[in-house]
């Protein structure tokens, strides 16, 4: 019996089990189940574990039920007067209050604070080359932030993933002001300059022309800048090859929290992602320990030994080996970023001007392009990978990624992944 | 036999059917202002909802309060919900949700290296309060070996057999290739097999 068609058929029993296999691999499973002996007790014992959880697992009955239901009535009754009343909370979403927008409020005050900021760096410390500027159209960095405030506002206080809360809005209120004040001083960004430089340009008030001949200086320095600051900051090429695998789903009733508790959560989110923050820097240990799914996953499999390979074949596995991981690593880092909606706050405020003036222009969000091309070298890796090993796992665990870019709506390497599906035989 | 099958099948049903009309009214009373009828729908739904949620997080203290979140959240949320609809898939999606972005905050996955390293070896230690709930050794080693699993099996695991999900709903839920989610319950399937054979 071929041994890797045995390990295959074996993984399958789990879904066989669970009548969860298409017909024909279902049949495929049932023939070999005639010849195999050993996968006839792996099924035996998954449907013995079966029964036996719906047999055990079940909480028994005791006084605690009754103290945690009264536990939660009372809960509900202090409540009280912030639940419930349906026509109440559709008003409610429909002019959602300044601390319901506070983090977005925040975070478009960092990200012009910071674009000042670096405005006046540059200012300072370059000579700009003056560009022409357009007669017709209105400057491009207000027409990017009027349509994201557009967004944000249609959809009548959904609350926006954290990705898309962060983009710059025009409006400023005081207690957004404040939360600005705090993220700033943690994380030592100078908003305070930012602010008297703010202050500053308001009162001259550039005309659209200066908006425009600035923010296309500030693009082309940028970019000659971005080499020397990728080292030291948090680089937006640090990009994810694929969500976090498990993406919180922040669901409707979570718009019922009152302020106190809203500034309170967000309050221990900042702590929780500051103490992130120093115990990596304490420990200085791999990011991978600890980041989700992907990085985890792909470094927990084990280097296939490329048996029946030549050795130019041998050395590509290996160099495919290591692009892989070398990618799900940045991929990770990332991920590890993504995880704590306070630190991608954060992580805005640390980005290079280059990033945010191009998101305000373009509306494309240079970490998502950078997502991309990781995640277009990962698709390349791994369908390397799956042509030259032998070893079914890592085919497989390739095949799984490839098929999941190739299914997913948002990725732009979905026809990419597609193609190497084809070219793998693979449909 | 068959016939005394069906026959249970539609007794199943009619309860089912029953169940769901009061259900019904539950929620329209509680829509109504009636305090005591939510204290119902928490008395018939909170057992269930726990053992999933513990079984999410594998922390007592964790899990009693995201039951405790849920429950507040949809009492707050009630209007929005579709009566005809069962209560308890929507209750639960709520805890799930307040369950997995905590287990985001967290970022508490633990790596699966450390389980091909050390292997798998539930430990035989109490499961604190847990304990309360708990009747016979079977039901403790179950806990104890479901709590010891790795959170990426451990999640995948008790979506299918908690909450009875497809491979099809665990993907979109949690944005895996239904392939992982198939290896995924493999493999926990595997470890309390070897955890629990003497058992089985």
């Amino acid at each position: 019996m071929n041994q890797l068609d045995h390990s295959y058929f074996q993984q399958r029993l789990s879904a066989y089990a669970d009548g969860e296999l298409e017909p024909s691999a279902r049949a495929q499973v049932e023939e070999h189940l005639h010849t195999c002996p050993e996968c006839r007790n792996r099924l035996q014992e998954i449907e013995k574990l079966s029964e036996f959880i719906t047999r055990e697992s079940g909480l028994a009955e005791s006084e605690y039920w009754e103290q945690a239901a009264q536990r939660i009535e009372r809960a509900v009754e202090e409540a009280q007067p912030k639940i419930i009343d349906l026509k109440a909370e559709r008003t409610r979403r429909r002019t959602s209050p300044w601390w319901w927008r506070a983090p977005a409020i925040a975070a478009s005050v960092l990200f012009l604070g910071y674009i000042t900021l670096n405005e006046s760096s540059i200012l300072r410390d370059e000579v700009l080359t003056p560009t022409q500027p357009s007669e017709t159209e209105p400057a491009p960095q207000l027409k990017a932030v009027r349509s994201e405030t557009d967004t944000k506002t249609s959809g009548s206080g959904e609350e926006l993933p954290i990705e898309r809360a962060i983009t710059p809005a025009p409006a400023m209120s005081e207690p957004g002001q404040e939360s600005v004040d705090k993220l700033s001083k943690d994380q030592g960004v100078q908003l305070e300059a930012a602010q008297v430089e703010r202050t500053g340009r308001q009162e001259s008030g550039p005309s659209r022309e200066e908006s425009i001949e600035l923010n296309q200086s500030i693009i082309t320095l940028a970019e000659e800048k971005t080499v020397d600051r990728s080292g030291a900051r948090t680089s937006p090429d640090l990009a994810s090859a694929s969500k976090p695998e498990v993406v919180p789903q922040v669901v409707e009733p979570e718009k019922t929290a009152p302020e106190s508790e809203q500034l309170a959560e967000d309050a221990v989110l900042r702590k929780e992602d500051q103490k992130y923050r120093a115990e990596k820097r304490e420990k200085g240990t791999s990011i991978l320990r600890d980041t989700p799914q992907v990085a985890s996953e792909l470094n927990s499999v084990e280097e296939p030994e490329a048996t029946g390979l030549s050795k130019l074949q041998s050395e590509k596995l290996t160099y495919w080996l290591a692009r892989r991981d070398s990618l799900a690593q940045q991929a990770a880092k990332i991920e590890r970023q993504n995880l704590s909606p306070i630190g991608q706050v954060l992580r805005l405020a640390e980005a290079p001007a280059k990033a945010g003036v191009k998101t305000a222009l373009t509306g494309e969000e240079p970490q998502q392009k950078t997502q991309n091309q990781t995640e277009a070298g990962l698709l390349e890796a791994w369908y390397q990978i799956c042509r030259l090993t032998s070893d079914s796992t890592e085919v497989n665990r390739g095949v799984s990624f490839i098929e999941k870019v190739a299914t997913d709506q948002e990725s732009s390497n979905r026809e990419s992944a597609r193609n190497y599906l084809k070219q793998l035989g693979r449909h | 036999m068959n016939e005394r099958s069906r026959e249970e099948k539609e007794s199943a049903a009619v309860d089912r059917a029953e169940d769901r009309t009061d259900e019904q009214a539950l929620v329209q009373a509680v829509l109504a202002g009636d305090r005591q009828a939510f204290g119902q729908l928490v008395r018939r739904h909170q057992k269930r909802l726990f053992r999933f949620v513990y079984g999410l997080l594998g922390d007592f203290d964790q899990a009693e309060d995201i039951v405790q979140e849920a429950f507040l959240k949809a009492c707050g949320a009630l209007g929005s919900f579709e009566t005809e609809r069962d209560f308890y898939p929507w209750l639960s999606t709520i805890a799930r949700n307040l369950a997995f972005n905590l287990m985001a905050r967290e970022g508490r996955k633990e790596s699966l290296d450390q389980i091909h390293e050390r292997g798998f070896d539930p430990p035989s230690g109490d499961l604190g309060p847990l304990e309360q709930l708990i009747i016979g050794e079977s039901q403790q080693r179950f806990y104890t070996a479901l709590k010891a699993l790795p959170e990426q099996y451990r999640t995948v695991f008790v979506l299918r057999h908690f909450e009875e999900m497809s491979y099809e709903d665990i993907s979109a839920q949690l944005k895996i290739p239904p392939g992982t989610v198939d290896s995924r319950l493999y493999r926990a399937r595997q470890l309390l097999v070897t955890a629990l054979k003497d058992l089985l």
